[in-house]
């Protein structure tokens, strides 16, 4: 089971003897790297801010369909309410001419809002597609460390979620096998057939339900062997990790020369 | 039910969970409004409100959102994801366990998806630190009727199915 671990971590994890780093250093600089666009007011700040994340996602060799992918969840929640917001009360105005409805809310703050929670989700989109599942479990594990000293049962939270990722990686593959023809039919219908479609999902969910509780007793067993090697992190100092840093102070370095004019 | 039992059960539902999200991509909802989708994962927090205990329905939402945003989404969604998740999960735990003479599964899951579309929205409202988000509430709250109804039907569907089958009561799985 555990040798289907990187599966589901998708392409980008082919990546990974390229430019391994370790998970730490990584954190400590996504970290960094997410609270710098709070600091800058410069816009070239922002455009070196930019360019030194390109830079980054050249490096790391990630796929742009993951980004675009991933980006979708970004530009649904946070985007088209916004730019939905402003249009509605543009309209508004239009119809009314009330003040309430003048076109005050698209401020240069609310873009900077938009630019900086942009930049923390591809930070975020950066890391957690670079560095291995089994590294990051291990790294919460032990940043979170004095929770777990209050009694607060991190370990076998952290332990469900790297089964579920384990699971995932076996399911996934038995899926597009044995439901794959199924969930294309279904699919497969025009918006009359909508009806009909809504009993095929339910069987199909029926079966992935009901098919998903005979390997119960195989999670059981797992989850009982004393499998401390599930996840793991051990620091791990490379040279590509003297390049990372020396590269995020040379950047941090010029944007705070930028900044101070 | 030994720890171990339980914590496989809450592993098998997080997985399918995710996975029915992955099916659901595959089925569209024909409503063109941005971010409008079916939800049917969260069959499996109704099959959790049916079968299981509070306790183990926040936990496979917990769990559920910490897999997604860790694996795709990112963290930032994480907010989201709980916040809609968790509240959602509550209100139609309290639905189902204290008025379910009043309401059917179906209107529990059409509720649970006005809630959850309701805390996303409210979410990026404070992020954000717009009200004009708001705006998008009314369109939400439409596609949430539709979108819930459906998953209740079908949630309606998979829980008689699984009651049928006996999945939560039969020996194998209670110990």
């Amino acid at each position: 089971m555990s040798n289907n671990l990187t599966i589901t971590k998708g392409t980008a994890c082919k990546s990974l003897p390229q430019w391994e780093m370790d998970g730490f250093i990584k954190i400590i600089q996504a970290v960094l790297l997410a609270s710098i666009p709070f600091l800058l007011k410069n816009p070239i700040s922002f455009i070196l801010l930019f360019t030194y994340l390109l830079g980054v996602t050249f490096v790391s060799r990630i796929k742009p369909r993951t980004l675009i992918t991933s980006s979708v969840s970004y530009c649904i929640v946070f985007l088209i309410p916004f730019l939905f917001g402003i249009l509605m009360n543009h309209f508004l105005y239009m119809i009314t001419g009330d003040d309430l409805f003048a076109d005050n809310q698209g401020t240069h703050e609310v873009y900077l809002r938009l630019i900086r929670l942009f930049l923390i989700w591809y930070i975020s989109i950066l890391y957690f597609n670079t560095t291995p599942i089994q590294t990051v479990v291990g790294l919460f594990d032990m940043i979170l460390k004095p929770i777990k000293l209050i009694g607060v049962p991190v370990s076998d939270f952290l332990k469900i979620v790297m089964y579920v990722v384990m699971d995932l990686s076996v399911c996934g593959t038995e899926i597009k096998e044995s439901l794959g023809e199924k969930i294309r039919e279904a699919a497969g219908g025009s918006g009359k057939k909508f009806k009909i479609n809504i009993k095929t999902i339910s069987q199909i969910i029926v079966s992935l339900i009901i098919n998903s509780f005979d390997r119960l007793d195989k999670i059981e067993k797992l989850m009982g062997e004393n499998n401390d090697e599930i996840y793991k992190y051990s620091f791990r100092l490379t040279k590509k990790d003297g390049i990372s840093v020396l590269s995020f102070i040379l950047f941090v370095v010029t944007v705070l020369l930028i900044e101070r004019g | 039910m030994s720890k171990n039992r339980k914590d496989a059960i809450i592993i098998i539902l997080v997985t399918n969970a995710i996975l029915i999200s992955f099916i659901e991509s595959f089925f569209p909802l024909p409503i063109p409004i941005p971010g409008v989708k079916l939800g049917l994962g969260n069959i499996i927090t109704m099959v959790g409100i049916v079968f299981l205990g509070l306790k183990d329905i926040l936990l496979i939402v917990v769990v559920r959102s910490f897999v997604v945003a860790v694996l795709t989404r990112g963290v930032t969604m994480l907010p989201f994801s709980l916040s809609g998740g968790i509240l959602s999960a509550l209100i139609m735990w309290v639905l189902y366990k204290k008025f379910s003479q009043l309401f059917s599964i179906k209107i529990i899951s059409i509720i649970g998806a006005i809630i959850h579309s309701t805390a996303q929205v409210m979410v990026a409202s404070m992020m954000l630190g717009q009200l004009i988000v708001l705006y998008y509430l009314p369109a939400l709250f439409i596609t949430s009727i539709v979108s819930g109804f459906i998953t209740g039907r079908i949630g309606e569907l998979v829980i008689n199915e699984i009651r049928n089958k006996e999945i939560f009561t039969a020996k194998k799985i209670i110990v």
